[in-house]
């Protein structure tokens, strides 16, 4: 590329100015003032227009430029790229709003679209800084600088662009930390691989939450199912009350049928017995008192007959002493007199007066009564000792004789008593007249029993009328089978309620622990939100890394290569055969080789360095500009040279000069 | 007779704000005092019944407190009835089985049931998979009365689950479709006479909830039928758009937010929506903002939706940085990855590690 003219309409204090650049070599000397830097800065802003208006004066070139008298500013610059002459038209105003820009292609002049308003950037690749710091190298160029390790390693303000090569290290060494920090490269360190430790614990737990639901849905199944049971089991009990109730009723049926039964059978047996004993005694049983006659009879003839044998043994028999009723009676006086007086000796003494006197009184009414009765028996048994005994022999067969008819009616009587009641067997003694009577008392007993069971019978069947007056009730299952399966249903219910109670109790439980699981969810999300966020950080770091290394990779490749070879290109072009051999060591740091060593820049002259310094800058815009050659514009850089220097600098300018073209701005003579 | 239509209640949902786990339990509290809240103004207004169409619970999350206390609250307001319509997110019937229910709690059921209160007839019916597509048919309403209609799903002009056929329900002498499902007030037609309204929630929980929030009260007499939708809510949500384009510092990013926000008050939850073009070597640290904008708001959350702006220059520069951020920008990550990227490389760069 080559810029041919420029018109310069108003730009800073330059005002219809018109330059015609050399192919090669355009020197201008101009004294101070005229407008070197503002030339450079005119050339600049023709390929890249002004910036936007900033506060900071020193960096305000929209405001610098601006011509004194106001107005628009600007002008044209005409180069050749690519053997097509251009015209760029440009003019400024306050704000970019109010920039032109034109483009033409020469020759005709005609309105050209090959670039746009960025036609710097489009031309040069290289945006505006880059192209300054790298075709401009300015008047008051620090050299100084170039003599620090770093930067005179890069030689150029342009180096400062590429210096954050050298922040590579320093960043990368920052991601990695930070990388590490989230997940180490080593083992498993690092907050990732704790969120995830914790994220597995929460997991874990919600996974046992999840369980839980399992468990409740179980749990609510079985209580269910306990429910239903529990149901079915009050259903079976209820159904076997009912039978039990229904079994109840039929053994009650039976029951009284059987005892109706037991009392008819008993009241046929009493019946039976009744009949029995009275076939014995066809005209039916002796009544008692004859019964006693008979044996009045009885006692009468053995009495008469042991008299008579008594009589009949001693000859004149004792006449037995008839026994008198009442011939004891006395006693019967005088014992209960006796008491009856001492009680009332008592009752007296005891202050108890009427009961005394009455007992006192009645007592010995019972005394005197006894004592006379007494009297008159011994009277009488005196008169008896007092009879002859002759008398009494014929008494005795008198008595003898009377007493064997008395005898004799008696036996009648008996008989008569034997054939009245139809008896086998005339009753002879006393066991007979026993049998009789017990037959007697038997009968009457059968006759009461059997009228009492009648009377049962009766009443029972009142009772039990309804009962007894049902059918026959079906064979049905025994009332305690019934009972024994009420009972087992019983426990099975109770059982089966207890068990529902338990899964109520595990139910709440459960559901407590369920309760529990948004708290762990939330926590859960919250940790998986700072998981994933660390996880997606740490890729965005991985690959900033990644990227960074392949743009250090692509930057060295692009540019460092080419530019060690132009470097090495330009050397080989000023260095004489006596000049020490000069390369750039790994930093990019030209370093002069004497005597087979490596030294510093800073340890040869300062002219040696700034023609080392011009080179290092062709080098950089050559390898900046692989497309585009530009030009290079050098403002009076050499100030600081003597005049030795100078001349090989000036020398070099000459040389370099057939490589690109080269604007040469001076303001002394002595260094043109 | 007055009567309160609320639904969408969520209670014990989960808090889809980011709330610290301090705060989202707060809201949790609030949601069901809010509920309480609202028990007590229709009591001081003297409401008849309060209609709940769906959703007062969420299930998943429901906790067995939270059903006792809405209980307790329930059966302390005796002369009210409470008509609760169980909503898709109220499976809780298994957590309510266990609780005696207040004898003015009365639910709907799967088929049509009906409350009559003077001339007022409130009918609903759980809608559920089995019943969704022709329950329309079995709708008894009276001419007489005035007929109110509860159910809880989406408006849809074909019948569904989770879904309220629209014009099958038109022409049914309907004056009032109380509905649940949309969290935010919305009324509209039904027919000539009848609209349909969705009283929102009580309070937001997300920030996809912003607005005013509340339920409606209605108010009949002899003449028919008025509702009003009554702001209710204790907290507001605000989704606010700040544009930090040319922006590049904290401070003007803070004090441009604050000018956004100015008419918001300080007990409401406000999530600042960062958008805009920015410079990669703008300073902007969310968590910083959050903080400076804490003190302002009951929450506050800042959500970066800015994106870089990657002039031209950066395309030509032959700097590290430059090839760096071409190769980036050439690379096939999204656009967000790709400026997560380049932020995180300017900073490496830099040797900025507070931003990395």
């Amino acid at each position: 590329m080559k810029l041919l003219t420029c018109h310069i309409e108003n730009f800073g204090v330059l005002s219809g100015y018109d330059l015609r650049f050399d192919e090669n070599l355009t020197v201008i000397f101009e004294a101070n003032g005229f407008g070197k830097t503002t030339l450079a800065a005119f050339i600049k802003s023709m390929f890249y227009g002004m910036p936007r208006a900033v506060k900071n004066p020193a960096k305000n070139e929209r405001k610098k430029y601006m011509p004194w008298q106001g107005g628009r500013y600007g002008g044209n610059l005409q180069f050749e790229e690519n053997g097509k002459q251009y015209r760029i038209e440009r003019f400024f105003g306050q704000t970019p709003r109010q920039d032109s820009f034109a483009l033409y292609t020469l020759d005709p002049l005609t309105k050209s679209a090959d670039y746009t308003e960025n036609i710097g950037l489009e031309l040069f690749q290289l945006d505006v800084e880059s192209y300054e710091k790298s075709t401009y190298m300015p008047q008051n160029y620090d050299s100084s600088v170039f003599s620090t390790d770093m930067i005179s390693a890069k030689l150029t303000d342009l180096a400062e662009e590429t210096a954050d090569i050298g922040q590579y290290e320093k960043a990368v060494a920052l991601l990695k930390e930070k990388r590490s920090a989230l997940m180490s490269y080593r083992g498993s360190g690092g907050k990732i691989e704790r969120d995830r430790t914790k994220l597995r614990q929460l997991e874990e737990a919600i996974g046992e939450g999840a369980g839980i639901r399992e468990k409740i849905e179980a749990a609510e199944h079985e209580k269910e199912r306990l429910a239903a049971e529990i149901k079915e089991a009050e259903n079976k009990i209820r159904e076997i009350r009912e039978e039990i109730s229904r079994a109840g009723e039929t053994e009650l049926i039976r029951t009284a049928r059987k005892r109706q039964q037991e009392l008819q059978e008993e009241t046929e047996e009493l019946k039976a017995s009744l009949e029995t004993l009275l076939a014995c005694y066809p005209r039916g049983l002796p009544r008692e008192e004859d019964l006693t006659a008979v044996s009045d009879c009885l006692d009468q003839i053995l009495r008469l007959e042991g008299l008579a044998e008594t009589l009949t043994g001693e000859e004149t028999p004792e006449p037995a002493p008839e026994k008198k009723k009442g011939s004891r009676l006395y006693l019967v006086f005088m014992f209960a007199g006796l008491p009856l007086l001492l009680a009332g000796v008592f009752c007296l003494y005891g202050h108890y007066n009427l009961p005394g006197i009455c007992c006192f009184a009645a007592g010995a009414a019972a005394v005197l009564i006894g004592n006379f009765l007494n009297f008159k028996r011994m009277s009488r048994r005196f008169q008896e000792l007092q009879q002859p005994k002759e008398t009494k022999k014929a008494l005795a067969e008198v008595q003898l004789r009377t007493w064997r008819q008395q005898s004799g009616e008696y036996q009648e009587q008996i008989e008569d008593f034997a054939v009245h009641y139809g008896l086998d067997v005339t009753p002879k003694n006393r066991a007979d007249i026993l049998r009789l009577r017990d037959d007697l008392h038997r009968k009457a007993q059968l006759k009461e029993q059997l009228d009492k069971k009648e009377g049962q019978l009766t009443r029972f069947q009142e009772e039990n009328r309804q009962l007894l007056s049902q059918a026959n009730p079906a064979g049905s299952t025994d009332l305690q089978t019934l009972k024994d399966r009420e009972n087992t249903l019983h426990k099975e219910r109770d059982e089966a309620f207890r068990a529902m109670t338990a899964q109520e109790s595990r139910l709440k439980e459960l559901q407590k622990e369920l309760e529990a699981l948004p708290q762990l969810e939330d926590e859960r999300d919250f940790w998986q939100a700072s998981y994933e966020a660390d996880r997606k950080y740490l890729e965005i770091l991985d690959g900033t890394i990644a990227l960074l290394a392949k743009a250090k990779e692509k930057l060295d490749m692009d540019y460092i290569a080419p530019l060690r070879e132009r470097f090495s290109h330009y050397i080989e072009l000023i260095l004489k055969e006596e000049d020490f051999p000069v390369f750039l060591n790994q930093n990019l740091e030209p370093m002069p080789e004497q005597a087979g060593e490596a030294r510093a820049l800073t340890s040869f002259s300062r002219g040696y360095a700034d023609i080392i310094s011009i080179c290092m800058r062709f080098a950089l815009v050559d390898a900046l500009f692989p497309q585009t050659r530009p030009f290079m514009i050098l403002d009076d850089p050499f100030v600081n040279l003597d005049d030795a220097h100078m001349k090989e600098a000036l020398s070099l300018l000459r040389r370099l000069s057939g490589e690109k073209q080269v604007i040469y701005l001076v303001c002394s003579s002595s260094r043109c | 007779m007055k009567i309160i239509h609320c639904a969408d209640i969520h209670l014990d949902a989960k808090m889809e704000s980011s709330l610290p786990q301090q705060k989202a339990q707060e809201r949790h509290y609030e949601l069901l005092l809010q509920f309480e809240r609202m028990i007590d103004y229709a009591k001081a207004n003297e409401v008849r019944v309060v209609m709940i169409a769906g959703d007062l619970f969420d299930s998943t999350r429901l906790q067995s407190g939270t059903v006792r206390r809405v209980l307790d609250a329930i059966a302390a307001a005796r002369e009210i009835d409470f008509l609760y319509l169980q909503g898709n997110h109220d499976e809780g019937r298994r957590l309510l089985e266990d609780f005696t229910l207040p004898d003015n709690l009365k639910l709907f059921q799967e088929t049509w049931t009906s409350f009559t209160y003077d001339n007022v007839r409130i009918t609903g019916a759980v809608l559920g998979r089995e019943n969704c597509l022709d329950i329309y048919d079995s709708l008894q309403t009276d001419p007489d009365k005035i007929n109110l209609v509860v159910l809880h799903g989406q408006t849809a002009a074909q019948a569904g689950e989770d879904r309220i056929c629209l014009p099958r329900l038109k022409n049914r002498n309907i004056r009032y479709l109380a509905l649940g499902h949309l969290h935010s007030y919305r009324q509209a037609p039904l027919d000539e006479e009848g609209v349909y309204c969705y009283a929102g929630c009580l309070e937001g929980r997300g920030f996809d909830e912003c607005g005013e929030k509340g339920f409606v009260l209605l108010e009949t007499d002899e003449k028919g039928l008025t509702s009003q939708f009554m702001p209710f809510a204790k907290r507001k949500l605000h989704d606010i758009g700040v544009d930090i384009s040319g922006l590049d510092r904290m401070h003007g990013i803070a004090d441009r937010m604050k000018e956004a926000a100015a008419q918001i008050s300080s007990e409401d939850l406000v999530q600042f929506t960062l958008q805009g073009e920015v410079s990669p070597e703008a300073d902007i640290d969310p968590a910083f903002l959050q903080k400076a904008m804490e003190s302002f708001f009951y929450f506050v959350r800042i959500k970066d939706e800015s994106c870089l702006h990657i002039d031209g220059a950066y395309r030509y520069d032959r700097s590290l940085k430059g090839t760096f951020i071409r190769m980036v920008l050439d690379s096939d990550k999204s656009d967000k990855e790709k400026e997560q990227m380049i932020l995180c490389g300017l900073a490496a760069l830099k040797g900025e590690k507070h931003k990395l």
